[in-house]
């Protein structure tokens, strides 16, 4: 186990949770404050399987981490399974259902390590991953980190994860150009799939952003993923996959029929294309383009996933999104990082929209 | 004669007919009579309901007390043949038609006595065994009134080895056991219901004369589950509705979610437990304080069995309430805020009133208060004090209630504290704290709760204490107010999931609301939220249509509403009234969205 931290940039050592618990108040973890890793894993019913997820971890050839499980409202047997779990780097933080955002958002509230990462309760992350992490943090203190995954779709033969085009292209830029910029380095990034278990980030990033998963809101990973992305200082990416996805794309909730969570793109797409115009980043047309390609990739898909008799409504609500949105965001350059070659058939979904 | 008659072996007799548990019986019964008369209501208003909607077991024992002429007890007899009756009604002529019906319809399953119960009556052991048994007969004795010499009625045993009982101690009952228990017994019903405590009855049913507090009819948990049907004028005592709940505790948990209170949580618990009712009992969630409030508690309370401590990390208020509901096993729940304090007997008075009408929501009155630098407290009414002036119109015992449109306390200030809720209620309607937000988590919760509740007993001259005080989080003005567009986004668009149209009152509260933030806010956070409630607005019109009008924006106070709402619907494009625009979403709607768009730049 490597104890020793390497300075990173902006780190600011004296944070502490806004209101720790009392001295002897249950479900405090042993390490006392700061650790290298805080991952959060949130949970909803998801029984058995979440025991390998946990594992994965546990089993961790790097050891300097605690493990933030929330759990948003399961019922047994999950709740069993929970209960009896005595490793000591794991907390439990119990919520009623309110979604998998809000889940991620109370561990973040409790996160103590020094970079924080994720894990869906169904994935399971490579036992090398956070050594891995750990070590290229230590060597550049980079302060967020990007890495590649394993993708099951429980079928075929175990893929690379969807981003690996972006992972080769970024490889083959690197080599025409010499090292990427910053700036290139965010553009490639912000390409990436949005989800959360590819990547490591500062603790001290996400405070300075203020990140927050969207509360009430499916696709939570793109309006983080994004913002994580401009706000960084430095970015590497890791060599090695670290981690599985199984193909297990919603997960339900209490509240509302799995039909309907393809509107919440909606709310976290507009968000996301909001926010993110207020950032410098937006003036780099490459990492604008990128942002743009990801979430009308994704609004695109929504609209085709959804049930038929939402469709018109989504469409409304989708023309109104277009047309309350900032125009250069649908200017996307064709020097924008585009792995799947989409850039024109979106740019024409989104007129057609709006027509 | 019709056939059915002739199997009753009623022919000869002039018997009216009635239809009785599926099948026609014919008894002699003095028609006409009141007694008649209201054996038939009850009949038809209890006893058919209440078994049409029970499986019972195929064989049992049922005790009657207070058969009359038998309409129920012969009728159940005869409709469930496995099944061994006893039959017991105390005045003379009753009893003469009882036991002549019983003997004309040939029941082999049915024992009559001549009693009523008693309170005092000496209990005179096993003798009713052998009266059951065959051994001694009850031979029909004149009617001893029940206040006679405490000598009297107890059971004279005769040479020739026939008894008479006018009166039977209750503890016979819990002797007993029946399985079936039928009550008509005014003013025995308390006895009655203490000599059960103990006892397996799995199905009570019947008339309470007297309002009697509803624990005495709770078995302890050694008498296994129990089904309970017992009516008082217009109310009724019943518990079935826990049925899909087994692990229920009958009784009210007052949740208490607790932040850094030393100073106020010793008034809030003890006021809840004033009233010394051991069907309440408080739940002290502690948020992770630090101001050592709940090792306070722990010291204060330990070995009270009415109060539980529990201990979590700090997650919000609306975190501290779902965590006590998720710990507690009570079949009702109330929440209330650890510097509140409550009329002792509030909360009896709720939970009488919310068992005996099956309210699934009651609640108290409330007045706010502040505590002085010399400790004085002063009260002042709540704007609610001119809305009820009169008694309520219903009574139930010592209590005054109305019954109150849920549609009415939506408008009005969030004030869930002052309420008891069923939790299967909650529970089926799914109706919970949202966690995430950080402040003003009640209103979410009030507004559902009002409008799936119905009508909400109201119940008069018991109230909660609000404390007022500076800290209180609606007087810092920050951006936690932007959490009401969270929340109202989430309540239209379950509405819009229910098919709920009727949400005028909704708008309204929803008015109110950005009125009181926007006066309320730090002036750097006004010009976010007159933009967060334009878009709202705007997204509100082209969901539900005109909905809003412009006098109505008008009165908000924000400037300009209505013309920059018009204005942002031009903006949008017009879009056509469509029930997805409610998914639309805005960086203003959610504080955390705010915290991430001033830090972008």
């Amino acid at each position: 186990m490597t104890g020793g931290r390497a300075p990173v940039g902006q780190k600011t050592r004296a944070d502490t949770p806004a209101a720790p618990a009392a001295p002897g108040a249950g479900g405090e973890a042993a390490g006392a404050d700061g650790v290298k890793f805080s991952c959060i894993m949130t949970t909803f019913n998801d029984g058995e399987l979440i025991r390998q997820s946990i594992d994965s971890l546990l089993h961790q050839s790097f050891g300097d981490f605690e493990l933030l499980l929330v759990d948003d409202g399961s019922s047994a047997p999950t709740t069993d399974i929970l209960a009896a779990l005595t490793d000591p780097r794991i907390r439990l933080l119990p919520q009623a259902n309110d979604g998998l955002s809000s889940a991620r958002n109370r561990g973040l509230h409790h996160a103590r390590g020094d970079y924080i990462c994720f894990l869906d309760a169904d994935d399971v992350r490579a036992p090398w991953s956070l050594a891995q992490a750990a070590e290229v943090i230590d060597a550049t203190g980079a302060e967020l980190i990007l890495a590649p995954g394993i993708h099951s779709t429980g079928r075929t033969q175990l893929q690379p994860f969807m981003d690996q085009v972006s992972i080769t292209a970024i490889a083959a830029e690197a080599l025409a150009t010499g090292p990427l910029s910053l700036a290139a380095r965010k553009a490639w990034a912000t390409s990436f799939e949005p989800q959360s278990a590819n990547k490591f980030i500062a603790r001290s990033l996400i405070e300075r952003a203020q990140l927050r998963f969207p509360n009430d809101h499916f696709f939570e990973d793109i309006l983080f993923h994004v913002l994580a992305i401009a706000h960084a200082g430095s970015i590497e990416f890791l060599p090695s996959p670290s981690f599985t996805y199984f193909q297990r794309q919603f997960r339900p909730q209490l509240t509302g029929s799995n039909g309907q969570i393809r509107f919440d793109i909606l709310g976290t797409a507009g968000v996301t294309f909001k926010i993110f115009e207020r950032h410098r980043d937006f003036l780099n047309p490459r990492q604008r383009g990128a942002v743009s390609i990801g979430a009308l990739r994704l609004l695109r898909w929504c609209e085709t996933e959804i049930p038929t008799y939402h469709r018109y409504g989504y469409r409304m609500a989708l023309r109104t999104l277009l047309h309350d949105l900032n125009p250069l965001y649908l200017v996307i350059e064709d020097s924008t990082p585009d792995p799947r070659q989409e850039r024109e058939s979106l740019i024409r979904y989104a007129q057609e929209v709006m027509a | 004669m019709n056939a059915r008659a002739k199997r009753f072996g009623a022919a000869e007799i002039d018997a009216p007919g009635h239809v009785v548990f599926g099948q026609t019986l014919h008894l002699d019964c003095d028609p006409g009579s009141l007694a008649t008369a209201r054996e038939l209501r009850d009949l038809q208003a209890i006893y058919e309901p209440f078994l049409a909607s029970r499986v019972l077991p195929q064989a049992g024992l049922c005790l009657d007390l207070g058969a009359g002429a038998g309409w129920f007890g012969l009728g159940f007899a005869s409709a469930f043949k496995g099944w061994t009756v006893i039959c017991v009604e105390p005045d003379p002529a009753r009893f003469d038609l009882l036991q002549q019906n019983a003997r004309r319809l040939g029941l082999k399953n049915v024992t009559c006595i001549r009693a009523a119960v008693h309170p005092d009556a000496q209990d005179f052991g096993d003798a009713l065994k052998a009266v059951l048994a065959g051994k001694l007969r009850l031979r029909p004795a004149e009617f001893q009134p029940l206040l006679a010499l405490p000598g009297k009625i107890a059971p004279v045993a005769g040479g020739d080895g026939t008894l008479s009982c006018p009166a039977l101690p209750p503890g016979l009952i819990a002797r007993l056991a029946p399985d079936l228990l039928r009550i008509d017994a005014p003013g025995a019903e308390a006895a009655i219901a203490l000599a059960l405590k103990d006892v397996r009855a799995g199905f009570v049913v019947g008339r309470l004369f007297p309002c009697l507090p509803s624990d005495l009819f709770i078995p302890a948990p050694a008498a296994g589950p129990r089904q309970f049907y017992l009516v008082h004028g217009e109310h009724v005592l019943r518990r079935d509705y826990e049925d899909n709940f087994p692990a229920r505790r009958p009784g009210l948990d007052v949740v208490v979610a607790m932040f850094n209170t030393r100073a106020f949580i010793e008034d809030c618990v003890d006021s809840v437990l004033a009233d010394g009712n051991p069907a309440i009992r408080v739940l002290v969630v502690d948020d992770g304080s630090t101001d050592g409030c709940a090792d306070l508690v722990a010291a204060l309370y330990d070995g009270n069995p009415r109060v539980r401590l529990l201990r979590k990390a700090n997650g919000g208020c609306a975190s501290a309430r779902n965590f006590g509901r998720r710990h507690s096993d009570a079949s009702h729940i109330a929440f209330i805020d650890a510097d509140d304090r409550v009329d002792p007997g509030m909360f009896t008075a709720l939970l009488e009133t919310a068992r005996y009408t099956g309210a699934f929501v009651a609640e108290g009155e409330f007045k706010t208060f502040t505590t002085g630098p010399d400790g004085i407290d002063s009260f002042s009414p709540s704007y609610e004090a001119g809305l009820y002036q009169s008694p309520g119109n219903h009574r139930l015992a010592e209590f005054d209630y109305d019954w109150t449109p849920g549609s009415e306390m939506i408008v009005g200030q969030p004030s869930t504290w002052r309420r008891v809720h069923r939790r299967d209620f909650l529970d089926r309607r799914n109706i919970w704290f949202p966690e995430h937000v950080r402040a003003f988590d009640d209103q979410m919760f009030q507004i559902l709760v009002c409008q799936h509740a119905g009508a909400i007993a109201h119940v008069r001259g018991h109230a909660y204490h609000y404390r007022q005080h500076p800290a209180q989080d609606i007087k810092q003005g920050d951006e936690r107010h932007f959490y009401s567009f969270n929340m109202f986004r989430a309540i239209f668009l379950r509405a819009l999931d229910e098919g709920r149209l009727d949400l005028g009152p909704v708008f309204r509260s929803l008015l109110n609301t950005m009125s009181w933030s926007y006066r309320g806010l730090r002036e750097d956070l006004q010009h976010i939220y007159q933009e967060a409630a334009v878009e709202f607005l705007a997204v509100i019109d082209r969901t539900f249509g005109e909905v809003i009008t412009p006098q109505m924006l008008a009165e908000v106070g924000i400037p300009g509403l209505d013309y920059l709402v018009r204005r942002k619907i031009e903006a949008m494009g017009h879009p056509p009234v469509n029930y997805a625009m409610m998914r639309l979403e805005s960086w203003r709607w959610q504080p955390e969205f705010i915290r991430m768009m001033l830090a972008a730049g």
